[in-house]
């Protein structure tokens, strides 16, 4: 037991060592405001729904028993797809003496306290203290969020051991995604009803304390399945030998091998993205990304206001554009000093670049085309949007990209993960969404926001011709930094 | 063919490279030596380019490395995996590079028939990706892209770090009949002293940034560079 806080001390100092605390200050306190932000709003959120659920639904307890079901359900799912058991962390300590029990202890203990277990104890304090008390009496709130965590760490701990019985390559992700679609749309045509079935269980529970014991069983049992599985597959590190990273998809693409070497540099992006962690994890994003309409262009209130259309459109049709030139250099800082050295024509790398940057932004804006549904004005915007992103943004984008001098580690997953990124990255977003607002905004304060939408596309059409000579500017840029970057580059922690 | 001069290279204050001059003939097969930070990998990062010199240049066929990019199209280097792109597989690595040097897939293929011995059926077929190549392989695949596209000269440092002994041997084999067939000139750098004499013709040894010996290699190099390093 003592040797498990001693393990534990030891994951607290990693992270408190590791190098993102020590330097760069200025992204610590922005990332940090940004967290404190997001955790405050996310306490202040959770107290509002516990202290006013029987404002909001008509019978609170079943309601809520409700909201569990689906809430118990969606984190299943975002474990199952981003949540592995740690198993790397005992590495060091597998030669030494230790009781291999109590190694397979400490794994799951840290598999399971992390932000999610957090998450769950925050949303459910409150309405314990303001729903349940006042319905059932403290000794039974006290049980009931115990069985509550107890359940969703059960989650937790079916995943791992499900994800050790299943291998995860394509097609199984795909059945699942599959059969949770299918469960979901069961439930909302009516089929049956997953979320009752689950509160009928938990009201039955609730009324009759005993059987919320039960509930803090589940989770020792899938804990139990998990030791057991660890224990007699005798050596942890085959874990995590992850077999499916060789079998790759090729990105091939026979377009591209058409365009010589800048195609060959364009399919060497689509490699890299499609190979590696952390873009894939990027690329996973996109739905979210290109989906971010969805909140706001359904209502009237946001629509009205056209400066704000403006934001919105910069962020759909160019936010995988941005994303992508923005990075440009510092995904491919472990391999710079090989590009500055084989001869490669740097002006034919900037072009792949641009080229690919182009294409992704065309494909943003042809996949959100049916937002034309919520008005003719969204697709006009976007048109607009476009046009200046590809004319203007993106050959500013890859010009401040040089300024990104740390190398992107690749290996690890992009979810709350800021290796690699500086205050810059911050600094480069700002011209991409003040640039056209300080275009736009003049005319639409004189009453012509039609003009303005054609003046920005207008600056934007006007200024592609000239991407030969913002290549040139880049060029020129690139030849200055080079010893910088690579320099910086190559410090890889 | 290759020439420093006065060239100076420091970092916060400490000079690492100070070498006044030092040539390198067409066809010479060079040795680098020295202890860890004696400045070997230093020398052969400004020659390449890639960080630039407080003082003094490094020339290639006349050409200042820094002002003219000619010499990358007969250059080929392999430091360490800064020079390698970690998640592609070998083949698809060399057929990148063989595109940038503007090779055909013909001839690439024929330059990793010309290699099969060296890769002992370990790098290619595999069905494996540069990252998750043993430490060896990795340096075999870097070794063996410096070699593509007839390179004039080839940049290697400590090339036979995590070889296994038999690929040392073959690299040594490697290196001699590259270097008779098609006259690259070598520069090498080695804390193996038994190998380094063995392909080199001429050893350098530096020490603080600093040349201390320049010999032509002969029957007694071996045992006056062992006395050397001697403690």
């Amino acid at each position: 037991m003592k040797l498990l806080f001693e393990l534990i001390a030891h994951q607290w100092k990693q992270a408190r060592r590791s190098s993102i605390w020590q330097k760069n200050l200025a992204v610590n306190l922005i990332m940090g405001f940004f967290f404190f932000i997001l955790f405050v709003e996310l306490v202040v959120l959770a107290f509002f729904l516990g202290h006013e659920w029987h404002e909001i639904v008509d019978n609170p307890i079943h309601s809520l028993h409700k909201f569990v079901a689906w809430y118990i359900a969606a984190l299943l799912a975002v474990r199952f797809f981003f949540q592995k058991l740690p198993a790397l962390s005992v590495r060091p300590y597998q030669h030494l003496p230790i009781r291999k029990s109590s190694l397979i202890h400490f794994l799951l203990m840290k598999g399971w306290l992390n932000f999610y277990a957090l998450l769950s104890f925050i949303i459910f304090l409150p309405f314990a203290v303001f729903q349940v008390e006042y319905y059932h009496g403290s000794s039974v709130a006290t049980l009931w969020l115990a069985g509550i965590l107890a359940l969703d760490a059960a989650g937790n701990y079916a995943v791992f051991y499900a994800k050790k019985m299943l291998s995860t390559n394509l097609t199984t992700v795909s059945l699942i995604v599959l059969a949770i679609a299918l469960l979901a749309a069961g439930d909302y045509l009516g089929w049956y009803s997953y979320s009752g079935l689950i509160a009928t269980m938990l009201d039955y529970a609730i009324a009759r304390p005993v059987w919320l014991w039960l509930l803090l069983l589940i989770p020792v049992i899938f804990y139990h399945l998990n030791f057991r599985f660890l224990k007699s597959s005798l050596y942890l590190e085959g874990l995590n030998a992850d077999k499916s990273d060789n079998h790759v998809h090729s990105g091939r693409i026979g377009y591209l091998q058409k365009l010589g070497l800048i195609g060959e540099l364009m399919s060497l992006d689509i490699r890299m993205y499609l190979r590696n962690k952390r873009t894939k994890s990027i690329l996973w994003m996109t739905p979210l990304f290109l989906g971010y309409g969805l909140f706001f262009y359904p209502n009237s209130d946001y629509t009205s206001d056209s400066g704000f259309m403006i934001f919105i459109g910069m962020f759909v049709t160019s936010v995988m554009m941005i994303n992508y030139l923005q990075y440009a250099f510092s995904f491919e800082g472990g391999f710079f000093d090989l590009l500055s050295t084989s001869g490669l024509s740097m002006e034919d790398y900037l072009k792949a670049k641009l080229g690919l940057a182009y294409a992704l932004g065309i494909a943003s804006f042809v996949i959100t085309v049916p937002y034309v549904y919520f008005g003719m004005n969204i697709l006009i915007i976007h048109t607009a949007c476009i046009l200046f992103s590809l004319g203007v943004i993106a050959p500013v984008i890859l010009y401040t990209a040089t300024y990104n001098k740390k190398t992107m580690v690749l290996t690890q997953g992009s979810a709350f993960n800021y290796q690699g990124i500086g205050a810059t990255h911050f600094f480069i977003m700002i011209p991409v969404f003040i640039l056209p607002l300080m275009i736009y905004l003049p005319f639409k304060w004189l009453g012509y926001h039609e003009t303005g939408w054609l003046v920005l596309a207008g600056l934007g059409f006007a200024a592609l011709p000239f991407r030969k000579f913002f290549i040139h500017l880049c060029l020129q840029n690139l030849r200055n930094r080079k010893y910088i970057m690579a320099e910086g580059f190559r410090e890889r922690n | 063919m290759i020439q420093f001069n006065q060239l100076k290279k420091i970092y916060s204050g400490n000079t690492v490279l100070d070498i006044d001059n030092l040539q390198i003939a067409q066809g010479e097969s060079f040795g680098l030596v020295g202890n860890n930070g004696a400045g070997k990998t230093t020398l052969f990062r400004l020659l390449l380019d890639l960080i630039r010199a407080n003082n003094g240049n490094a020339t290639i066929k006349n050409l200042d490395v820094a002002r003219n990019e000619d010499w990358k199209r007969f250059t080929g280097s392999f430091l360490d995996a800064g020079l390698l792109i970690d998640f592609l597989s070998p083949e698809e690595f060399f057929a990148f590079t063989g595109k940038v040097k503007g090779l055909t897939k013909d001839e690439v293929d024929a330059f990793l028939a010309e290699m099969t011995d060296f890769f002992n059926h370990e790098v290619i077929g595999k069905n494996k990706l540069i990252r998750n190549l043993s430490m060896g392989n990795q340096q075999k695949t870097g070794i063996a892209a410096a070699m593509m596209g007839k390179p004039e000269i080839v940049i290697l440092d400590e090339p036979f770090n995590s070889l296994d002994p038999s690929s040392q041997i073959r690299l040594k084999q490697l290196i001699k009949s590259k270097k008779a067939n098609e006259k690259i000139t070598f520069l090498i750098s080695s804390h193996d002293l038994n190998h380094i004499t063995e392909v080199c013709d001429r050893i350098v040894i530096l020490e603080n940034g600093k040349i201390v010996h320049d010999i032509q290699t002969s029957t007694d190099t071996l045992a006056s560079l062992e006395n050397y390093f001697a403690v």
